[in-house]
């Protein structure tokens, strides 16, 4: 068939009718590859109705690798060259997503009108493959009865969860017809949702690619939905198979089994306890009149007494008769149990076996009851125990309540003692009440340690059936008793702390009910409450009582303030006496009454701002019933007192305090005005001005004084003269110069008035009335009004320098404040004594400044560091510094060349140790470095007791040293002169000895020898009184004694030869002679020796010379006396023939003196001649 | 003054003649052995180095030497000879001086002659 032909007679309904008949697929597609085309057999080949495929498109239809290959095949040349068909094998998609193979024949056709293309394909329906489709057809078919008999709703689902395909049973279930379901989304018909539901297990299953489960439940019904996955060869999902089974019977039956095994065990279990099953017995109203025993087990016999083979099928009006009239209405209820389903359970006491039975009854099925029964006799008796004790002690408490509880615990347990005791110190039991044999045992305790309650403390519960008392050795009211059996539990408090025991103790074997434990246990909680509550009662009640005693007996003021209302809900009898009411009366008062200073509103903000637990301390004033006020202390927080919260203030008075502080700021105030005043007034800058208005402010400031004046008395005349005044006068009347007031002193010496009061007393007062006051004599026109007055005089040794007068002081004055002013004025007095010395001292220093620059000498001024203060100008001038210099700092040390100033130092520190003033030679330099000699005479300065430093004179000495130098050269001169003269007289003395030696040892005539001898003796003395005589010409004396010492010697020594021994002495008075004199004494002595030597000892071998000397002031005396043959008496001294003698004469007149000779035991000759330089001739 | 004395050689420097010869005569007399005597330091130098007197007997003030040199020197080189110093300059600085430079002994002129015995008599012992 040639297509393009066909085509192109497109609107013939021949080609059409072809085309709808041919068993063929033809269709076309645009560029979209949307449908433009297809033939009615696509409803046989894919299942879609030709409406339904034209919505889709060529994509939808091909599996991918299809698609893929079409495109890529398509020769779109082909198109325009109108070149014949291309032939390929694609694999197509059916609506249920099964696929098909297939060869197709494609065209491109392009529209030469629009110059659009359209692809035109042709699926060859072969006769094979029509045999094919139709196998699968059947089996399709085949598939979908079998689809359609599943009883379970089946989907066929797409990947987006529309619904293919649904089954018969989907269907039925939903209600729905295909048009509503089909293409519908499964979970908008399955769940009638806009979403999938949280269990769809399809969104894991694309994950998975396995098949899932899950459960859900909808509208009372459970159904169990499995998803399988649908994938095509090439591993693409496209569908998902969905069953939907409906549980909701399987579960029904699953519970109910469960159910029914719940009864079974229940039944089962409860078959341990007596058990029988009846059938209920209806009339015709269906109202239950009787019962019959169907079965019964042999606990039921053993509980009932009624036996098996009694019972089984009977009537219960037969087994039981008149239970039809038993006012507990049994068959009535046991009819509702087996009709209704009802349960019915009640506690039964069974009279002929003593014991209690719990019953309960319940319906295995409709018509039928069972009834178990349960042996409760202990938990019964127990509970009766219990109930027992409960009742007996109900409305019981403290002592009473425990008491009761030993009472019944002992009775129930048929026990001899009982105790409930509390723990104390977790190391003794105190008994809160014990039984034994049925009486009170008071006030018992023991150790805890190695009792049977040790164990119940520690473990909650103890039990001893027997010999506990041998078991616990310790515990001696066990040994007491005897006991025997023991039961014991602990008291515990909230924390499970033991804090008590519960034991009852027996002398017989102990044989305890069940649930004894629990019943004992129970009592001891209640007990723990109790003992709990009666200790905190009893420690509320002792800190109550503490309190209260506390509050009452405090020895501060004590307020219990509501602090809402902020009245008092309590005072204690302290707050009563401070504030001066009776209790009474301070109770209908609030804060603000005795504090008016704490308005209602500030008491409301106090309390707000108040720490929970935090009190604050702060201070007021309160004022006492009689409005006076005192300052005190509170210290406020909250308490709770009963559960409420209140305010307690403790007040305390501090007045005292107060007192004391204000008295130590008071001191400090006045300390650090002296202080302060104490600088001002030792400060050499401080001017007197500026000195009384410091005194003046101090003194208003200290005293809270308006008005003022401090004065200084003139010491000139005496005048008081103000330098400061308050303005007391509308206009100053009585102004001095420099604007100062002066008040004179009177005629008589005296001062007026109030101020003048003190001063002509020399004492301060004060007066808080100055108008009654001795002194006053009014207040002059224009003055302020005197309200109090306070003056001190400033007296200084005795001399009144000053006065500090005070007045309207705001507070008046007091002994505190003149004892203030006082130590003012006394500083004052001493700072005005200061001034006036210094500008004495200032006065004493210039004229002494005034006569130093009038000496020509240096005179200066240094401290103790040697600084200089003062130098004149023929200082600066003689060390060549100006006075700028000096000015600047110069150390006196400076001026006396370096080798000198240690030594200037060290005599500086003796200046001020002996105050010795010897002028000091120094080397002095100046400022050019040349040095001169001066002398230094310097004092000490002591100012105020202690070294201030020095002051001296310094003397230029050049001039005086330049003469002594000379001096001192020309003595030197004169000392070499005269040693060179010295030297050749000696010289020349040594010549004549040695030529007379030289003879004498020569010479043959011993009258030659002795004449030479003589010569020798004559040189020797010469020589010896020069030699005795210093040659430096200062001596002018000899000492004689010496002399005729050595004279004396020389002469016996040359005699030495002779064959005589001669001995001499020289004794007497030193003498001092004048040289002049030496010369004669000389040659008498020389010539008496000789001659003593020569005639006193002939005809002798040996002889003694004395030489004496007596000085006799004025004159002296001298002897030779010798112990020879006496002199003849033909020797006439006066007129000596002799030579010697002649001389002697002559040398003695020469001298003035006179000789005497005296001839006994010897020659004595005696010479006495005057001391002195003035001698007869010369 | 025994045959000992005789022993003891004596070396005399003084310028002055007469005095010289006067203690040459006295110490002769004395025994003493006068090997020499000297006017001036320079010829005391020489005869003590040549003669090496026991005893030398020094004025001081001399011409062209004087006696204090003459002693530093001769003391120098015989320090064994006893220099007595004979000095008409009456001082005690001069013969301390002397005494420095090596004399052993001093007398003042105008000594007298049991004076300058006493003091060579010293000296005459040692050798």
């Amino acid at each position: 068939m040639d297509t393009q032909e066909m085509l192109s007679q497109s609107d013939d309904n021949r080609f059409s009718y072809i085309l709808e008949n041919l068993g063929d697929l033809v269709w076309s597609v645009d560029m979209d590859l949307r449908f433009t085309y297809i033939s009615p057999s696509v409803r046989d080949i894919l299942g879609y109705s030709t409406d339904e495929i034209m919505e889709k498109t060529l994509t939808d239809i091909l599996v991918p690798e299809s698609f893929k290959l079409l495109k890529e095949n398509i020769i779109w040349e082909n198109a325009l060259n109108q070149d014949g068909w291309q032939i390929m094998e694609i694999e197509l998609i059916r609506k249920d997503y099964t696929t098909l193979k297939t060869e197709v024949k494609l065209s491109l056709i392009h529209h030469e009108k629009s110059g659009l293309f359209e692809i035109l394909g042709a699926c060859m329906n072969t006769s094979k493959e029509g045999g094919k489709t139709k196998k699968l057809e059947e089996a399709l078919n085949e598939w979908q009865n079998t689809f359609d008999a599943v009883t379970d709703i089946v989907a066929l689902i797409s990947p987006d969860l529309e619904i293919l395909k649904f089954n018969k049973e989907g269907y039925r279930r939903t209600g729905l017809k295909p048009e509503n379901v089909i293409g519908k989304k499964c979970y908008e018909i399955m769940h009638k949702t806009d979403s999938p539901i949280p269990e769809c297990p399809c969104a894991n299953t694309t994950e998975t690619k396995e098949a899932a489960k899950c459960e859900f439940s909808q509208d009372g019904y459970h159904y169990i939905a499995s998803v399988a996955p649908i994938f095509n060869e090439n591993n693409k999902l496209i569908a998902f198979a969905h069953t939907i089974k409906d549980i909701t019977d399987r579960k029904n039956v699953e519970e109910a089994v469960k159910e029914s095994e719940e009864q079974y065990r229940q039944l089962f279990e409860k078959m341990l306890d007596g058990f029988a099953l009846h059938k209920i017995v209806v009339d015709e109203h269906n109202k239950p009149i009787d019962y019959i025993f169907l079965e019964v087990n042999s606990e039921f016999e053993y509980l009932t007494g009624l036996k098996r083979e009694d019972i089984i099928g009977e009537k219960v009006t037969d087994v039981i008769p008149g239970i039809e009239d038993d006012p507990a209405h049994w068959i009535e209820i046991y009819g509702d149990v087996a009709l209704e389903g009802k349960e019915f359970n009640f506690e039964q006491y069974a009279e002929p076996l003593g014991m209690w039975y719990s019953v309960s009854t319940y319906s295995p099925k409709r018509g039928y009851f069972a009834v178990m029964y349960e042996d409760i006799t202990q938990r019964k008796l127990s509970e009766e125990a219990f109930q027992t004790i409960v009742e007996s002690t109900m409305g019981t408490i403290g002592q009473e309540y425990f008491d009761k509880i030993v009472d019944t615990l002992c009775n129930w347990l048929k026990a001899d003692c009982a105790i409930i005791g509390e723990i104390v110190n977790g190391e003794e039991v105190r008994t809160l009440s014990m039984i034994v044999d049925g009486k009170q045992v008071e006030n018992y305790q023991y150790k805890l340690a190695g009792t049977p309650c040790e164990d119940a403390a520690d473990k909650g519960y103890s039990f001893h059936q027997n010999s506990v008392s041998s078991q616990y050795p310790q515990m001696k009211k066990l040994q007491e008793l005897k006991a025997q059996g023991y039961v014991g539990v602990s008291i515990r408090n909230i924390s499970g702390n033991p804090i008590g025991i519960l034991c009852v103790i027996s002398r017989q074997n102990m044989k305890i009910p069940i649930h004894t434990r629990e019943v004992m246990g129970i009592i001891a909680a209640k007990a723990s409450a109790e003992l709990e509550r009666i200790q905190a009662e009893s420690a509320l009640k002792q800190s109550e009582e503490q309190f209260r005693t506390l509050f009452e007996h405090a020895g501060e003021a004590l307020f219990l303030i509501d602090p809402k209302k902020g009245s008092f809900i309590d005072v204690n009898e302290r707050a009563c006496e401070a504030l001066g009411y009776n209790k009474d009366e301070l109770l209908n008062l609030t804060v603000s009454d005795i504090d008016p200073a704490f308005s209602k509103d500030q008491f409301n903000v106090f309390v707000r701002s108040l720490n929970k637990d935090k009190p604050v301390t702060v201070d007021a004033k309160y004022k006492r019933k009689d409005q006076s006020d005192f300052p005190v202390e509170i210290r406020t927080g909250f308490i709770d007192i009963n559960s409420k919260t209140h305010l307690l203030s403790l007040v305390r008075d501090i007045t005292l305090r107060k007192q004391a502080e204000e008295k130590l700021q008071w001191e400090l105030d006045v300390n650090k005005a002296l202080a302060e005043l104490s600088n001002a007034l030792i400060s050499p800058t401080t001017q007197l001005d500026e000195l009384v208005q410091i005194v003046l402010a101090y003194s208003q400031n200290l005293t809270n004084c308006e008005h003022g004046f401090v004065s200084t008395i003139d010491p000139e005349n005496g005048d008081n003269v103000a330098h400061t005044l308050t303005k007391m006068m509308d206009s100053c009347l009585i102004t001095g110069e420099d604007k100062r007031t002066v008040f004179p002193r009177g005629p008589d010496g005296r001062y007026k008035g109030l101020w003048g009061f003190a001063l002509n007393t020399k004492r301060p007062y004060y007066t808080n009335s100055p108008r009654e006051h001795e002194a006053s004599t009014g207040i002059p026109q224009g003055h302020i009004p005197l309200k109090n007055f306070l003056t001190v005089p400033a007296v200084i040794g005795g001399i009144l320098v000053g006065q500090i007068a005070l007045a309207n002081a705001n507070d008046g004055f007091t002994d505190r404040k003149l004892e203030a002013i006082r130590q003012i004025a006394h500083l004052y007095a001493l700072a005005i004594y200061r001034m006036q010395t210094e500008g004495q001292l200032r006065e004493s220093e210039e004229k002494f400044r005034e006569l130093a620059e009038l000496l020509p000498e240096t005179i200066f001024l240094a401290n103790e560091e040697g600084m200089l203060t003062f130098v004149n100008q023929a200082g600066l001038e003689a060390f060549g510094y100006s006075e700028s210099e000096i000015d600047n700092g110069f150390n006196v040390m400076d001026a006396l060349s370096p080798g000198d100033r240690q030594r200037g130092l060290e005599n500086i520190a003796l200046l001020f140790t002996d105050s010795k003033t010897p002028g000091t030679e120094y080397m002095a330099q100046r400022k050019d470095g040349s040095k001169f000699p001066v002398v230094i005479y310097a004092n000490p300065v002591i100012r105020d007791g202690k070294p201030w430093g020095i002051r001296g004179i310094v003397v230029d000495i050049t001039h005086r040293k330049q003469a002594e130098e000379q001096i001192e050269r020309a003595l030197s001169e004169k000392k070499l002169l005269l040693s060179e003269l010295k030297h050749r007289v000696n010289n020349n003395l040594q010549l004549l000895m040695s030529m007379v030696n030289m003879w004498v040892l020569e010479s043959e005539s011993e009258e030659a020898k002795d004449a030479l001898h003589e010569v020798e003796g004559l040189i020797s003395a010469m020589a010896l009184v020069h030699s005795e005589a210093q040659i430096d010409g200062t001596a002018k004396r000899i000492q004689l004694k010496k002399f005729l010492t050595e004279l004396a010697n020389g002469i016996i020594k040359i005699r030495s030869h002779m064959d005589l021994e001669v001995t001499y002495s020289v004794e007497g008075d030193e003498v001092w002679l004048d040289l002049d004199q030496a010369n004669p004494v000389s040659l008498i002595a020389n010539e008496l020796l000789l001659n003593a030597l020569k005639h006193a000892f002939i005809g002798r071998d040996s002889g003694h010379i004395t030489v004496s000397l007596k000085d006799k002031d004025d004159a002296v005396n001298l002897s030779i006396k010798d112990n020879g043959v006496g002199i003849s008496k033909e020797v006439d001294l006066k007129k000596p023939d002799s030579l010697g003698l002649d001389l002697i004469n002559n040398m003695v007149e020469q001298l003035n003196g006179k000789m005497d000779i005296i001839v006994k035991d010897g020659t004595l000759i005696e010479i006495e001649f005057p001391k002195g330089v003035e001698q007869n001739g010369r | 003054m025994g045959d000992e004395a005789n022993k003891t050689r004596v070396l005399v420097v003084e310028d002055e003649k007469i005095i010289s010869m006067q203690i040459t005569r006295v110490l002769s007399r004395a025994g003493y052995d006068i090997v020499g005597t000297a006017s001036d330091g320079n010829e005391a130098i020489i005869k003590a180095n040549e003669l090496h007197p026991d005893v030398i007997l020094m004025d001081l003030v001399m011409p062209r030497m004087h006696g204090l040199d003459a002693i530093k020197s001769i003391n120098g080189t015989l320090p064994q000879s006893n220099i007595i110093v004979v000095t008409g300059l009456q001082s005690k600085s001069i013969l301390t001086e002397a005494l420095k430079a090596g004399a052993k002994d001093g007398i003042f002129k105008p000594f007298k002659e049991h004076e300058l015995l006493e003091v060579i008599a010293k000296y005459a012992a040692e050798t």
